[in-house]
């Protein structure tokens, strides 16, 4: 989709509430690419608040534009302007809105910054705390250690 | 399967206030995040660390995101915490790994595949050294790529001109291979090698390599020793390579034998495969016939058949 979305001969406008109280007028066909706000429509049809109470209005910004602009361009440039932490709130977000589009585009620009990354530097940059036991641990590097012998030398 | 709740990032409702953001200007500033973040976290008396997470993604977040990575590494990131262990077993991942015609792979090389095996089980089996056809040949996924691997033997697995005769050839018990003997020529005029295979290889193109070692390598007090004394006559006339295959394809090369005292692998040709749904048949043939010498010296472990991409990624492949 290449050009933006809007239609002025059919646009309802709906405002969207972010966590932190930044409302959003959007027309009614952006707001429908979010799946969770689609269903909401779907259940109160005369709505025109709608809250979204997991997405800072910083974010739910970046999700707007992202939904107005996409396409194969945009989306190879959209990810090199934020950092880690942006990215995971922004993929948190599409994960709640049901953005499919967004979702893609913003795990496979995770996956490119961690790949080839070992496991102690995602976890670092991610603050990932290990929940594993001892023994789990242990369990796990056999189970998976076929990955790591006999790579082919010759 | 472990579930995770979503966070709500209410906890963002910080206990500062920050510059209301510009809606046209979204080249961010990553102070104010940063800056946040450090506030944030000390004011708070958690141990909890205050930024995001990629362990509070949802399980299908993650498995989005790992599914990006080559096999090895998504072993890896299983240790980082019990979200990215379950992540890294689900099946849609490995299914975006395994050679797309997995199901014929399975059926032509094991006898009793069990049918409700996750997918990540069956790549790693597909990953093993199998034998095929008596042991004369092995086949393997390579962990990294996902790609189709094959060897097939000197011994039994190859068809050598004069091999039963000991004057000219003996087979000898090596470390250096995948299979635990090569076959040593002292010498002939007739060297011929045919080989041929009918396997369900993927779609893709592949190429065909004989792996060579002139010279007799031995150990000598544990180190490794070779003996190139006798070899002899490669630098007269160079070796013939044909390939074949049952769809018409057809390759011919031809290349002197060098680097005596190395392993040695020599690209005979390459063959592509359009249709991993049906078997493929290959044919092929090194030989270097010339009544007016002898040649000799040389060990023949096997032939391998790599996708044809390893030539570049794969250092040992690189010589020939």
């Amino acid at each position: 989709m290449a050009e933006e979305k809007s239609q002025a001969s059919s646009s309802k406008m709906l405002t969207l509430k972010a966590s932190d109280g930044v409302l959003f007028e959007v027309e009614l066909n952006i707001a429908k690419e979010m799946k969770t706000v689609q269903a909401y429509i779907d259940d109160c049809e005369d709505i025109e608040t709608i809250p979204i109470p997991n997405v800072l209005g910083k974010h739910l910004a970046i999700v707007i534009e992202y939904i107005k602009k996409t396409n194969e361009e945009y989306d190879a440039e959209f990810e090199k302007q934020w950092n880690m932490d942006d990215l995971q709130l922004l993929l948190l977000a599409a994960n709640y809105l049901n953005i499919s589009g967004l979702q893609e585009c913003l795990c496979k620009a995770i996956a490119k910054r961690i790949e080839n990354k070992s496991p102690e530097y995602v976890r670092k940059v991610f603050n990932i705390e290990n929940d594993h036991s001892p023994e789990e641990e242990a369990k796990l590097r056999k189970e998976y250690k076929w990955a790591f012998e006999g790579v082919d030398k010759d | 399967m472990y579930n995770f709740h979503f966070i709500s990032s209410l906890f963002y409702e910080t206990l500062f206030t920050f510059p209301f953001p510009s809606f046209n200007n979204l080249n961010f500033n990553p102070n104010f995040n940063f800056m946040g973040l450090r506030f944030s976290s000390f004011l708070s008396n958690s141990t909890v660390s205050s930024g995001p997470t990629l362990g509070e993604l949802p399980e299908s977040c993650v498995a989005s995101i790992i599914a990006y990575m080559d096999p090895p590494q998504i072993c890896q990131l299983a240790t980082l915490n019990r979200a990215f262990r379950a992540a890294s077993s689900a099946d849609f991942v490995w299914e975006s790994k395994l050679p797309p015609n997995y199901h014929l792979l399975l059926a032509k090389i094991f006898q009793d595949f069990p049918i409700n095996l996750g997918k990540r089980d069956i790549y790693t089996s597909l990953c093993r050294l199998n034998s095929l056809d008596g042991g004369t040949k092995k086949v393997w996924v390579d962990k990294g790529t996902g790609k189709l691997c094959l060897a097939i033997s000197s011994s039994k697995g190859l068809s050598i001109t004069g091999v039963d005769d000991r004057r000219y050839w003996n087979y000898i018990i090596t470390e250096e291979s995948r299979f635990s003997t090569v076959a040593y020529l002292q010498h002939t005029w007739w060297f011929e090698v045919d080989g041929e295979i009918d396997f369900p290889f993927p779609a893709g193109t592949y190429s065909l390599f004989f792996r060579i070692h002139l010279g007799r390598a031995y150990k000598r007090f544990g180190r490794r020793v070779c003996n190139t004394e006798h070899v002899h006559g490669w630098d007269k006339k160079p070796v013939q390579f044909q390939l074949w295959t049952s769809d018409g394809q057809y390759v011919a090369s031809q290349c002197f034998l060098k680097e005596p005292g190395n392993w040695t692998f020599y690209h005979a040709g390459d063959f592509t495969v359009e249709d991993g749904n049906s078997s493929t048949k290959v044919k092929f043939s090194m030989t270097q016939i010339d009544c007016t010498h002898t040649k000799g010296g040389l060990c023949l472990d096997s032939a391998f058949i790599y996708p044809s991409e390893f030539k570049k990624s794969k250092a040992f492949l690189n010589c020939s």
